[in-house]
């Protein structure tokens, strides 16, 4: 269905008319920018956000084999988009347009590791093709879901699984589902289906070096590339099971 | 032919200034601040979010207090990222003069016009003409390009208008210049080595005197090179006009420019919140949030043009030049103007090259949503 574009596309468009792309350029002024002592001049800001909530799916055999997640766009986003699908004139039913939006989102974030980097034990670990994706508009959200295979079903026992969700470049942050002023994550916010026992999960909040951050926006700014901050933002989801 | 006037008042506050920032700097208070300023940022956007979804469920004073309050703090932290508008402005006031009345009125006009702005791209383009809000999302794009070019031309114009000034300066009978003070020297042969006036402070040496000017040597004729914070006379009117300056109108027609160059292009965050408002029913509420917005962005840029002319006056006030004072406020305008310029240009490249895929597209016609801009990004697309 190509006579709309993904949400993805609309969180793109917005990127490439923001102000992130201005950071790139302000390099030849820098000096001037930190000598009228503009605190951020060179940090982009999210402009958007995602609530994320992910549930590590184990095997019979007590082995992780997928991480479930399901990402609600924010309010302003979500109106934004279903404009855009309302406006669709091919007579299709919602319903599958949705389906179809669902498909591009999926092809869109294959390219970029599904926005998802997940370790274990420190060392990285392969993911497998998405699959199970559906997309609906509930409580004026859009909801994106999808199942995450690992490349190969894990053995946990005496092991912790850590997975960061982010958006490299910083334009829509992504956090776990939290409570109203978003101190504390929510217990739903990362769960587990049929985990053997002695599993416990964890949600460690970003502390941001604020030396390591301007360093790097420092680097994107010199080299007129994308913003990467996203990494220093991100929460970490650690799924630990005793040996 | 210039002299430095210069004394411990000048060198011991510039002195720890700069030790002071170094030290901010080191100590990592630079770094802190400017993460903090950016996770606020970010839950700002999501307090506006949650404020305009509440105004619209329950419009209660408290809820439109809520809503014009956190439009302002996102207004006021949103201004203090990224954003040539600033660079512009400091850069213009700092080299082409300008009292602190008109560093205010300039800031808080092109505040206001991005505000403004984004209504009008939103009123035309989507109730006008039927565009959807993330079509007109992408024409900020392009407003974008314009205000570069803008901001080029802007340059351009003031390099001219320096090159033509000191032209004339040139060509004046050296009786005007040898009004101004530094008497001493006079018998430098200046009108000659015009071109080598951008070195002043080598030739400042090769005078070899450090000139304690008594400040009642007021230059006689109109001079834009000292016009704030200066000495009043006891009959002054203290207006600051009151030095007949033939350049005004030009002066405003430039200064004006400025203003559209920078407020041509629109607050992202502002459009979006009119697009969603308007989506909701409530475009109103939107209309009145914006204006608040740009009050918060005003505050701000403000404060950064207010403190470039302070910045200016301070160092004219005690790095003055001995010697006609015109020729060094115009290589001052130049070199303002280039800057500018250069900024201008290599802002418009570079979207030229990233935003060169998307065409303007044709009034009237809403562009195929599928068509995308040039750039990728994290996201796919």
């Amino acid at each position: 269905m190509p006579a709309f574009a993904s949400f993805m596309d609309v969180f793109m468009d917005f990127a490439l008319s923001s102000r992130r792309r201005l950071a790139g350029r302000l390099l030849p002024v820098l000096p001037v920018l930190l000598m009228l002592g503009l605190p951020s001049a060179a940090l982009a800001h999210p402009h958007g956000w995602v609530d994320v909530s992910v549930e590590g799916i184990f095997d019979d055999r007590g082995e992780l084999t997928a991480l479930r997640q399901r990402w609600r766009m924010d309010p302003f986003y979500s109106q934004v988009v279903m404009e855009d699908m309302a406006s669709v004139k091919d007579g299709s039913t919602m319903a599958q347009r949705l389906d179809a939006l669902g498909v591009e989102i999926r092809d869109n974030l294959a390219k970029e590791n599904n926005l998802t980097h997940i370790t274990l034990d420190g060392q990285p670990v392969a993911q497998g093709k998405v699959t199970d994706t559906n997309t609906e508009y509930r409580d004026e959200r859009l909801v994106f879901s999808f199942v995450l295979p690992l490349a190969h079903a894990q053995p946990m026992a005496g092991h912790t699984l850590r997975y960061r969700v982010y958006d490299a470049t910083y334009y829509i942050e992504m956090l776990h589902e939290a409570n109203a002023d978003g101190s504390q994550p929510l217990p739903d916010a990362l769960t587990m289906a049929d985990a053997p026992a002695g599993c416990t999960t964890d949600i460690v909040k970003a502390k941001p070096d604020p030396e390591k951050v301007m360093e790097a926006s420092m680097i994107d700014a010199t080299q007129q590339t994308e913003p990467n901050i996203g990494r220093f933002f991100a929460e970490t989801g650690e799924i630990t099971c005793s040996g | 032919m210039f002299r430095v006037i210069a004394r411990p008042a000048f060198w011991v506050p510039l002195a720890a200034v700069v030790a002071l920032a170094a030290l901010v700097y080191r100590l990592g208070w630079w770094q802190q601040f400017s993460v903090q300023v950016v996770l606020w940022q970010g839950k700002l956007y999501r307090e506006l979010v949650e404020a305009m979804t509440a105004l619209h469920q329950a419009p209660t004073l408290t809820t439109w207090g809520v809503l014009l309050g956190v439009s302002f703090g996102y207004g006021v932290f949103h201004a203090a990222g990224p954003g040539h508008g600033k660079v512009v402005l400091s850069t213009y006031l700092a080299s082409q003069g300008g009292a602190w009345r008109r560093a205010l009125g300039l800031s808080v006009l092109a505040s206001l016009l991005q505000g403004v702005m984004a209504i009008a791209i939103i009123s035309v383009l989507v109730f006008g003409l039927g565009w959807l809000t993330r079509q007109a999302m992408g024409s900020i794009d392009q407003a974008e390009l314009v205000s570069f070019v803008v901001v080029s031309l802007v340059g351009l114009w003031l390099c001219v208008r320096s090159l033509r000034r000191l032209y004339v300066l040139e060509r004046l009978p050296q009786a005007s210049s040898a009004s101004t003070e530094g008497q001493g020297s006079a018998a430098v042969p200046f009108t000659a080595n015009a071109g080598s006036t951008l070195t002043p402070m080598a030739r400042s040496t090769a005078a070899a005197s450090i000139s304690f000017s008594p400040s009642p040597v007021r230059p006689l004729a109109p001079s834009r090179a000292e016009t704030p914070h200066h000495a009043h006379g006891t009959g002054c009117g203290c207006g600051h006009d009151h030095h007949i300056d033939p350049h005004t109108a030009s002066d405003w027609r430039v200064a004006l420019i400025t203003v559209l160059s920078i407020g041509i292009r629109p607050c992202s965050g502002a459009v979006l919140l009119l697009g969603a408002a308007a989506l909701l029913d409530q475009f109103g509420k939107g209309v009145v949030a914006v204006l608040a917005m740009s009050l918060g962005t005003s505050l701000t840029v403000s404060s950064l043009a207010l403190l470039s002319v302070f910045a200016r006056d301070w160092v004219k006030r005690h790095l003055k030049p001995a010697k006609r004072p015109h020729v060094w406020q115009g290589w001052i305008g130049l070199l303002g103007g280039t800057l500018i310029l250069a900024f201008g240009l290599s802002l418009t490249a570079a979207q030229w090259q990233q935003g060169g895929s998307s065409a303007p597209p044709m009034l009237g016609t809403p562009p195929s949503p599928s068509a995308k801009s040039g750039g990728l990004g994290p996201l796919g697309g």
